[in-house]
């Protein structure tokens, strides 16, 4: 006996993806923004790319932004819902990042884990 | 996942960004940039070894540094300056026609069974299926990510089919999207390294009507309900979330073997207290689902177990809640359940304990109990479970010192209101899910 069977796989609204922006094209003299995940050994990491960055390209500026969260944020404080949430999802938060990425020509976004 | 998220989010916000990972999560950071709608999103993979800590040398030798510089500066592909769709996002309605045999084997070739045998859900199956609800087939309940899939009635009803579900189980399995999408966890569930299961907890009348049991075995009664309401859901999760490829979009390192399994309802007319579905804000005359996050469980059993006695109860349940806060599952709020039998909970309370007593007995005592030193490391870091500790009744009469507990983690509970059909009468009675044997449910 055959069976003519449905498909379990849902649907996918498809919207037009997003090209990337444009690189720089030299990163000295520019600021790169390193902006730190919440976990583990990402804050290590991101000093660490600044360190060695610095090394090959001694003009390049940097700043630095930590979302909120981790080991060093007491949870029951924490100012956003960001452990693991959208930055979009807090208008605050998006000001703040708004603010800091006026600073930065590019950025490098960290995952310690 | 959630910083391939933030990482899309800074290019929208109109910086160029590149992301850096473990290269064990390149795959699921260029997934996230995709539902972001930047699947040209740079990631580059570190070879830092997972685990850690702050050591500069060790991650030093794992971060390509010359990688990220050519991703921060080199110029952008064709691909990467109009990028074209790959997803197409609409699966054809019918997927195939074949015996049983080829049935199972097609479906299971594309991930979309999970290595059991399912339902074949054939127009029929999903026709009847959609009796279990008033809401019209092509209705999205939620979209559930990371995939972002539509979960429409239909879709539920297909893999309802799948997991032998019944029409009376639509409802539950509705709240059961409804809650997944609306919990605050769950992107971080799916693309976690810990090994973690959906856990299922079913209150109000709907319970009776669907015999979920809530008595003797509940973990493993092999009763209809409990087994295929979670199955249900896996199978939603995989086909609709998009959550089942190891390494790609499944990223725990041993997975858990509650995944597809755990289900169970509360006894509330032998409770002493309150039931969950009322802690959480409903009328106990509400049907309702709740969800946490399991990590891993276990049973409470004292050195003395054939009397019960309130105070070495109480000792076991603190020394295991501190086993849990001191297991690091702080995410927002570490969850735990405590399920006690029914004898036991009524032997609490004739010694006094009402559920917030116990609960605040074992937040106070499990401070100072012998593991809790290793709590006072992380002091003013992971949150006490406060927010997430339950006590539910279940698991047969006895009243010994005895609890079952189930150590959670990622961010609390969701509760939903289960809605029913009009013809809810007639669907029960129609439905009969008892089984035919002779059981004793309480």
């Amino acid at each position: 006996m055959d069976y003519e069977v449905l498909s379990p796989l849902a649907e996918v609204n498809v919207v037009p993806p997003r090209a990337l922006l444009p690189r720089v094209s030299d990163l000295n003299g520019k600021t790169v923004g390193l902006f730190a995940f919440w976990k583990w050994y990402t804050p290590a990491q991101m000093r660490v790319v600044e360190e060695e960055l610095k090394k090959r390209l001694p003009n390049t500026k940097f700043s630095h932004f930590k979302q909120p969260g981790g080991q060093d944020t007491k949870i029951a404080d924490k100012p956003y819902p960001a452990m693991n949430r959208e930055i979009l999802e807090s208008k605050e938060y998006t000001e703040q990042l708004k603010e800091w990425l006026k600073g930065v020509d590019t950025v490098v976004t960290g995952h310690g884990d | 996942m959630c910083l391939a998220y933030n990482t899309a989010a800074i290019e929208l916000l109109g910086k160029p960004a590149v992301m850096i990972c473990n290269e064990s999560f390149v795959h699921d950071a260029q997934n996230g940039g995709a539902k972001r709608d930047l699947p040209g999103l740079r990631v580059v993979g570190t070879t830092i070894p997972q685990g850690t800590h702050e050591e500069a040398e060790v991650i030093r030798k794992g971060v390509p540094v010359d990688k990220i510089i050519a991703a921060l500066t080199e110029a952008l592909t064709e691909e990467e300056k109009a990028p074209t769709v790959k997803d197409i996002g609409t699966p054809s309605r019918i997927a195939f026609k074949g015996n049983i045999e080829e049935v199972n084997r097609f479906f299971y070739r594309r991930g979309w069974s999970g290595g059991l045998p399912i339902i074949p859900p054939t127009e029929e199956a999903v026709k009847e299926m959609l009796q279990g609800t008033d809401l019209p087939a092509n209705h999205v309940v939620a979209k559930l990510p990371p995939r972002l899939g539509n979960a429409t009635v239909e879709k539920i009803a297909v893999n309802a089919v799948m997991a032998g579900a019944l029409p009376t189980h639509m409802p539950v399995l509705i709240a059961g999207v409804q809650a997944l999408a609306d919990h605050w966890e769950w992107v971080h569930v799916a693309a976690t390294l810990i090994s973690v299961a959906p856990c299922w907890v079913i209150n109000g009348p709907i319970r009776n009507d669907l015999y979920v049991d809530s008595g003797r075995g509940i973990l493993s009664s092999g009763l209809l309900s409990n087994t295929v309401i979670p199955r249900a859901m896996n199978l939603m999760t995989r086909n609709i979330a998009g959550v089942f490829r190891p390494g790609i979009d499944a990223m725990t390192w041993f997975g858990h073997e509650g995944t597809s399994s755990l289900c169970f309802a509360e006894n509330e007319e032998d409770s002493p207290w309150t039931p969950l579905h009322v802690d959480h804000g409903l009328k106990k005359e509400d049907s309702a689902l709740s969800l946490f996050f399991v990590t891993g469980s276990a049973h409470v059993l004292s050195p003395k177990n054939s009397f019960f006695d309130d105070k070495m109860a109480i000792d076991c349940m603190t020394q295991n809640v501190v086993g849990n806060y001191a297991g690091g599952h702080g995410m927002g709020g570490a969850s735990c359940l405590f399920a006690l039998t029914s004898g036991s909970a009524r032997q609490f309370a004739q010694y006094g304990w009402t559920k917030e007593k116990i609960m605040n007995h074992l937040l106070e005592a499990g401070k100072t109990a012998p593991r809790a030193d290793w709590v006072k490391r992380y002091e003013g870091t992971w949150s006490p479970p406060a927010e997430g500790l339950r006590l539910v009744v279940a698991g047969g009469s006895l009243a010994y010192n005895t609890a079952y507990q189930l150590n959670g983690g990622f961010g609390g509970w969701m509760t939903k209101k289960v809605e029913l059909p009009k013809n809810w009468p007639q669907l029960i009675k129609k439905y009969n899910v008892l089984p035919g044997y002779d059981l004793k449910l309480k």
